[in-house]
């Protein structure tokens, strides 16, 4: 195989990854914080991916400029669930707290089949026919600027997470629940806004990287997988460990699809799950 | 300053606290001594918020805390460090003492009570970078002593301090308490080690099947012969 | 080795001279880690006996507890079980050999009724039609007759308390080991579960105790060991143990020069 096809696949593969790592790294801030595993994490990000294409529908708004506005909007939206679905529930166990997930999954779906049905859709922006020509590798600009953008988000969450208070008490309360309430850490008020954060962060990878999924309402559960294998690949609750795991399961695909087709290539990220688990159970990075 | 009346807990259907009451007063360092699975660690939980009591109050300062939530607690101005000491383990000390100073009377004041703290301890700011899971039990038994004065509380609450620790680490640790209660800051401590605890304390009271059994002067209990019966039971 | 004498004197089993015990556990030693829980433990136990094993808070008893149980294996020494080596084997084996445990935490088959659990523990030893007739029996001794037919969850925390020692008892063993079976009893209670457990001996169930509850543990045995800091530090009559000043030491913690 020619080395520039492989050169041209890893690459993509890296800019994909970037942007899984950023789904994982916010799968993770609630899951640690919260105590949620969130299968619905997915189907925010469609619904986001839908709110830019509804805004482009309805004013023509680039999905670029619709970003800043999907985020408190999709934060809000995460504040009232877990307020009022997530944290009711969680009482029943972390069991429960997944149910629940699971059932807004198929609300959530079948509620934008009725509404827009189940076609493929794809909503353009003014970067959609660009490429980026680099060192012989051609890559599609909205891609380019999705992978970009989520490097920055996650470099901006990592320092909100070790050099701000609030960053502290979410660690403070990931590590030891108990101890943290005895610090006087206003427990429920830090994991309302973590979810609600991370959620958010879902509204502006949807805006960003609309133009390059193609929309539709059951793709949440794909992107919910792959968060998951980048976040026990990595070591749950890691947050480097998010986004190497990020970054390798991107090329694995990439690469993985380029070799052995499309479907083939696709039980790549699994497969390598499977062995993780199987040879460092607690994930690459993960501690003991 | 704490006033504990008639308070009783249980889990689930097993009653680990009854009809407990005990007062702390200003200033004063006082014992709470008792076997294992006495109720020791659940009282500290009531009175820290961890815990609502089946019924009984926890007032501080005129203040009703019980069942109101360890923030309503620490706000009022207990601090509570924990048996086991629950540093959190993947952060730095400085970062563990700054999480200490969360409350918002305080969060004002942290840069002042971590200097004081750092006074009184200075090997945890030679380690301030250090991860806390890389410190020794007695560091880390330092540590959790100056996350809970990075509350400025008005009570201090130590449950088991000793625990696990090398005899010299805790001579450094008592050491440590008693200059804070010489000081002015009132603690309830919470010990396995019986002897020692009361020759620190001016009180004590002894704790026997979820109630209180005995209290009395610090002297008075450690030549009672019915401590040592609380814990050996002859 | 020094000899820590296998029959103490007074105990009840202590006719044979010569007898090694029931129980036997030589040399036991266990290490987690960088942490030796368990460091040379020797001790034996007379049929007939109720022994109690006591000792602070992290001394080992517990992981002593779970060797002699067959819970966990020595990295040293040897458990012997009426002259056969039981370290090693499962608890399945071991409790088939007539070795017994009960568990701290009760109501393990909240949704079984008290008849059916039992019918489930005899079953390690009989047919079903035996073990049923066996369960009655055992649901009698222990003085739930009248509730065979309750579900555990519904059974007050004494009775579950007793249920569990019929669990040990319906897979007819001849020693019974205790696993702080007093834990969140009153104290009028635990009279109630120290009657059964002196019933039970006086039809030749040996019995060693882990306790909390010092006073309970004291009254109900005829022999106390102390284990503190993964060694055997006195045995005894609960007298002398507690009279004894090491022991005192170990529970009441030694002042500290702050000056």
């Amino acid at each position: 195989m020619p080395i520039d096809i492989i050169a041209q696949a890893t690459v993509q593969g890296l800019l994909m990854g970037a942007i899984y790592a950023l789904v994982a790294l916010s799968m993770t801030l609630i899951f640690s914080t919260c105590g949620l595993l969130n299968f619905a994490h997915g189907d925010f990000m469609v619904l986001s991916m839908f709110g830019a294409m509804l805004l482009f529908e309805l004013t023509g708004a680039d999905p670029y400029l619709s970003a800043p506005l999907l985020f408190p909007a999709l934060a809000a939206i995460g504040a009232l669930t877990f307020t009022r679905l997530v944290r009711p529930v969680l009482a029943g166990g972390h069991l429960a707290g997944a149910q629940l997930t699971l059932g807004l999954v198929f609300v959530q779906q079948n509620m934008l089949l009725m509404l827009f049905g189940g076609d493929q859709r794809s909503v353009p922006t003014f970067l959609s026919n660009r490429h980026l020509e680099f060192l012989g590798v051609i890559l599609p600009m909205p891609l380019v600027v999705g992978a970009v953008c989520a490097v920055a988000l996650s470099i901006l969450l990592y320092a909100m997470l070790m050099g701000t208070d609030f960053g502290r008490q979410i660690r403070a309360i990931a590590q030891n629940g108990n101890a943290a309430a005895l610090m006087g850490i206003p427990i429920r008020r830090v994991q309302t806004l973590a979810f609600a954060l991370g959620i958010g962060l879902l509204g502006i990878t949807g805006a960003l990287t609309v133009a390059q999924f193609s929309v539709t309402p059951s793709s949440g559960l794909d992107f919910t997988l792959v968060a998951l294998i980048v976040m026990v690949f990595g070591g749950i609750g890691h947050f480097i460990g998010s986004l190497v795991g990020g970054l390798a399961i991107g090329v694995a695909e990439g690469v993985g699809s380029l070799m052995l087709g499309g479907t083939a290539g696709a039980m790549i990220p699994y497969l390598i799950l499977v062995l993780v688990l199987l040879f460092r159970p607690h994930g690459l990075l993960g501690e003991r | 300053m704490l006033d504990v009346h008639a308070v009783s807990a249980s889990y689930g259907n097993i009653v680990v606290l009854q009809d407990v009451s005990l007062n702390v007063g200003t200033g004063e360092m006082v014992a709470l001594v008792g076997v294992n699975g006495a109720g020791k660690t659940t009282l500290m939980k009531c009175i820290s918020g961890l815990l609502a009591p089946t019924a009984g109050h926890v007032s501080f300062n005129g203040t009703e805390l019980a069942g109101r939530g360890c923030e309503a607690a620490v706000t009022a101005g207990i601090s509570l460090v924990p048996e086991g000491r629950m540093v959190f383990p993947r952060m730095t000390v400085l970062e563990n003492l700054l999480l200490g100073a969360s409350n918002p009377r305080a969060r004002p004041k942290r840069d002042d009570t971590l200097r004081r703290v750092f006074d009184l301890f200075p090997r945890l700011q030679e380690r301030s970078g250090q991860h806390a899971r890389t410190l020794s039990g007695g560091e880390q038994q330092m540590l959790a002593i100056g996350r809970g004065l990075m509350a400025m509380p008005d009570l201090l609450i130590l449950d088991e301090p000793s625990l696990g620790l090398s005899p010299l680490m805790v001579q450094e640790t008592f050491r440590a308490l008693k200059r804070l209660n010489g000081d002015g800051l009132t603690m309830l401590l919470v010990e396995q080690n019986v002897r020692l605890s009361l020759a620190v304390s001016t009180r004590g009271y002894v704790i026997e099947n979820g109630r209180i059994a005995l209290t009395g002067s610090a002297e008075q209990l450690a030549d009672d012969p019915l401590v040592r019966k609380a814990y050996l039971g002859l | 080795m020094n000899a820590i004498t296998t029959t103490a004197p007074g105990a009840l089993g202590a006719d044979g001279g010569g007898s090694p015990g029931i129980l036997v556990a030589d040399g036991l030693v266990k290490q987690f880690g960088g942490l030796r829980a368990v460091d040379g433990v020797t001790l034996a136990v007379q049929p007939g006996e109720i022994v109690g094993l006591i000792g602070p808070n992290g001394a080992g008893k517990t992981t002593v507890f779970q060797m002699l149980s067959g819970f966990l294996s020595p990295n040293a020494g040897t458990v012997r079980f009426r002259g056969a080596r039981i370290d090693g084997r499962n608890p399945a084996q071991v409790c088939r050999m007539g070795l017994a445990r009960t568990f701290q935490i009760v109501e393990v088959f909240p949704s079984l009724t008290v008849l059916e659990v039992l019918t489930m523990a005899a079953s390690v030893r009989h047919t079903m039609k035996a073990a049923r007739a066996v369960a009655h029996e055992v649901c009698t001794k222990i003085g739930l007759a009248t509730k065979g037919s309750l579900r555990c969850s519904q059974l007050t925390l004494p009775d579950q308390k007793a249920l569990e020692i019929g669990k040990a008892l319906a897979t007819g063993p001849q020693l019974v080991l205790l696993d702080e079976v007093m834990a969140g009893l009153r104290p009028a209670e635990t009279q109630r579960v120290v009657a059964l457990i002196r019933a039970l001996r006086d039809e030749g169930v040996t019995f060693l105790l882990v306790e909390h509850i010092m006073d309970v543990i004291m009254n109900v045995s005829d022999r106390i060991v102390v284990i503190a800091a993964g060694k055997v530090i006195a045995e005894g009559l609960p007298k002398a143990v507690a009279n004894d000043p090491h022991v005192i030491d170990v529970y009441l913690g030694r002042e500290v020069d702050l000056a």
